[in-house]
């Protein structure tokens, strides 16, 4: 392979010192065979925080080439420009505060060596929020789907695709995709990955190489004050999966849609309430 | 402005030819094409000639072809991401262009400076029908809608903008939106369109520079066969545009959008 075989996307807007941790989890791969896109979404703050990590990176090797949209975007209309802009056969996205552990590009590289034709790879990785560090991983012990076995396991187990931190996709796959939708701003990852998987089969890694922060600078941070609901926005996934799967006769799961959505509700809102319910028992 | 025109295309017939003829015939020749092809196992002829043409005519031509064959929609993604222009134009096989429509395009783009998504009506040409049907003037011709106003139109109103062939679109709002949705392979179209204007605002051209041609080998032909799915995912894009503009804290016509909603179905019960 190529040295540019993979571009780390970066889409930043403002940011803060969370940056140089990610860089520095990038510093420490033990493969630094890769690139770096940084795409900066006209920041009014953060300029020295870049400059910092562009310093870094030229200090550990790594080449990191920064792009600007030709006007501020959205969110997530900022994700695709910055995709679009990346050049490599794989494209892997980061966002700042986001972690790559130091196995992550090594383990990539073999994966995609021994699987020729992956298209999408995914890994388990931690969930940090404050001092709590969670573990994911997927429900199964195969380490490569096929469509229809994808569909055996989603949507029945729940969301355990997992976003954009766990995620490495082939550019021309995700290309055709058409990216992640603007329209859904909770979910976009969810229903590109779900996307992905259901029409080009899943690669999956089973080990822990990532860590998704949950951070003050984040959007997921305290998303129940924000517009955004997550059950609505994967009925509407479920209900665009499941046509499309009837419609191009690949096995969508019966009652998929319904178990789907009560796995999501009991996440959103049933946990949190019982949670709240046992803070006043124990306050009381 | 630099202008690509996309072709995406597989098996191509002697439909072809009229919209390469419509692009020789253009008063404006500051544009380029770009034919992507979807590993064709016929209709070589056809591309090559077509190829031929546009460049002994001056008019800068690419053939290109996606590393493996890809699903319809995903087709026109991957020839989407592969062009240069600043502005892109889908042009599907058998629709052709009336001589002005590249001047239009450009006099639009140097008038309005916020303009990134441009409309234009078109004459409808239906297999086996003989007289071609003019589409009916747009509501909102004339200016620059922002993507406030057209926001409130997308939302009463549902798609307005015609088959891809008629419009045309700044590449970086492509970009930002990703592309087509190849899970909505019927109306993914309308979900773009539809999300374009919303976001970035329009412009529409009231005469009808297009010619939309609903040939036998187009998959548009096929729409009376699959009404069902074809309300579905009429309604999925419908509230997927109605939960965005609430992310967004727009101001939802709420008895236009229900409204809206019932047309749909009516149509589709009046259809089935």
């Amino acid at each position: 392979m190529s040295s540019s075989w993979l571009e780390i996307i970066m889409p930043v807007r403002n940011p803060g010192t969370k940056l140089l941790e990610t860089g520095a989890s990038l510093a420490a791969q033990t493969d630094r065979d890769f690139g770096i896109l940084l795409s900066d979404n006209h920041s009014t703050t953060g300029q020295d925080m870049m400059e910092q990590f562009h310093h870094e990176m030229a200090s550990a090797g790594i080449s990191v080439r920064q792009v600007k949209p030709p006007y501020a975007l959205g969110r997530v209309q900022h994700w695709n420009w910055a995709h679009a802009e990346g050049r490599a056969e794989w494209l892997k996205p980061l966002f700042v505060g986001d972690l790559l552990l130091p196995l992550y590009v090594e383990r990539l590289r073999q994966r995609i060596q021994i699987k020729s034709g992956a298209q999408i790879v995914r890994c388990d990785f931690q969930m940090r929020k404050g001092d709590k560090i969670s573990a994911t991983s997927v429900p199964f012990q195969q380490t490569s789907l096929t469509p229809a076995e994808f569909l055996k396991y989603y949507p029945l187990l729940g969301n355990w695709i997992g976003g954009p931190i766990n995620m490495a996709y082939r550019r021309a796959a995700w290309q055709a995709a058409g990216g992640y939708s603007t329209q859904l701003p909770g979910c976009a990852d969810l229903r590109l990955n779900a996307m992905l998987a259901m029409r080009r089969g899943l690669e999956v890694i089973h080990e822990p190489l990532a860590v998704f922060q949950l951070h003050e600078q984040r959007f997921s941070h305290g998303i129940g004050k924000r517009r955004v609901n997550g059950c609505f926005e994967l009925w509407l996934i479920l209900r665009e999966l499941r046509t499309y799967c009837l419609k191009a006769s690949l096995p969508w799961p019966q009652g998929g849609l319904g178990r789907g959505l009560r796995l999501q509700m009991k996440l959103d809102y049933w946990d949190p309430f019982k949670q709240r319910i046992k803070k006043i028992l124990l306050g009381s | 402005m630099t202008l690509e025109i996309i072709i995406p295309l597989r098996n191509p017939t002697e439909v072809l030819d009229k919209s390469i003829e419509s692009l020789i015939a253009q008063t404006d020749r500051n544009f380029s094409v770009l034919i992507s092809d979807n590993h064709s196992t016929k209709g070589q002829e056809y591309i090559g000639r077509a190829r031929d043409r546009l460049a002994q005519s001056g008019i800068a031509v690419r053939k290109i072809e996606p590393p493996a064959e890809l699903e319809r929609v995903e087709h026109w993604n991957w020839a989407h991401y592969q062009s240069s222009g600043d502005w892109l134009k889908p042009l599907f096989v058998g629709d052709w262009l009336e001589p002005g429509y590249v001047a239009r395009i450009h006099e639009i783009v140097a008038a309005y400076a916020l303009c990134r998504f441009i409309h234009c009506n078109y004459r409808l040409y239906q297999h086996g029908v003989q007289k071609p049907k003019a589409s009916s003037p747009s509501r909102w011709s004339g200016r620059f809608y922002t993507a406030a106003e057209m926001q409130d139109v997308v939302l009463r109103h549902g798609m307005q903008f015609g088959p891809p062939s008629g419009v045309a679109y700044e590449r970086t709002i492509f970009l930002a939106l990703g592309g087509y949705s190849p899970v909505l392979p019927i109306t993914a179209d309308c979900l773009l369109f539809c999300s374009m204007a919303a976001q970035f605002g329009a412009v529409a051209i009231p005469e009808p520079l297009l010619n939309f041609n609903i040939h036998a080998n187009r998959f548009s032909t096929h729409l009376p066969q699959i009404r069902r799915e074809t309300l579905q995912e009429t309604h999925t894009f419908l509230f997927a545009l109605a939960y965005h503009a609430w992310t967004e804290n727009v101001r939802i016509p709420l008895l236009g959008f229900l409204r809206l909603l019932l047309r749909t179905f009516r149509s589709y019960l009046a259809e089935r």
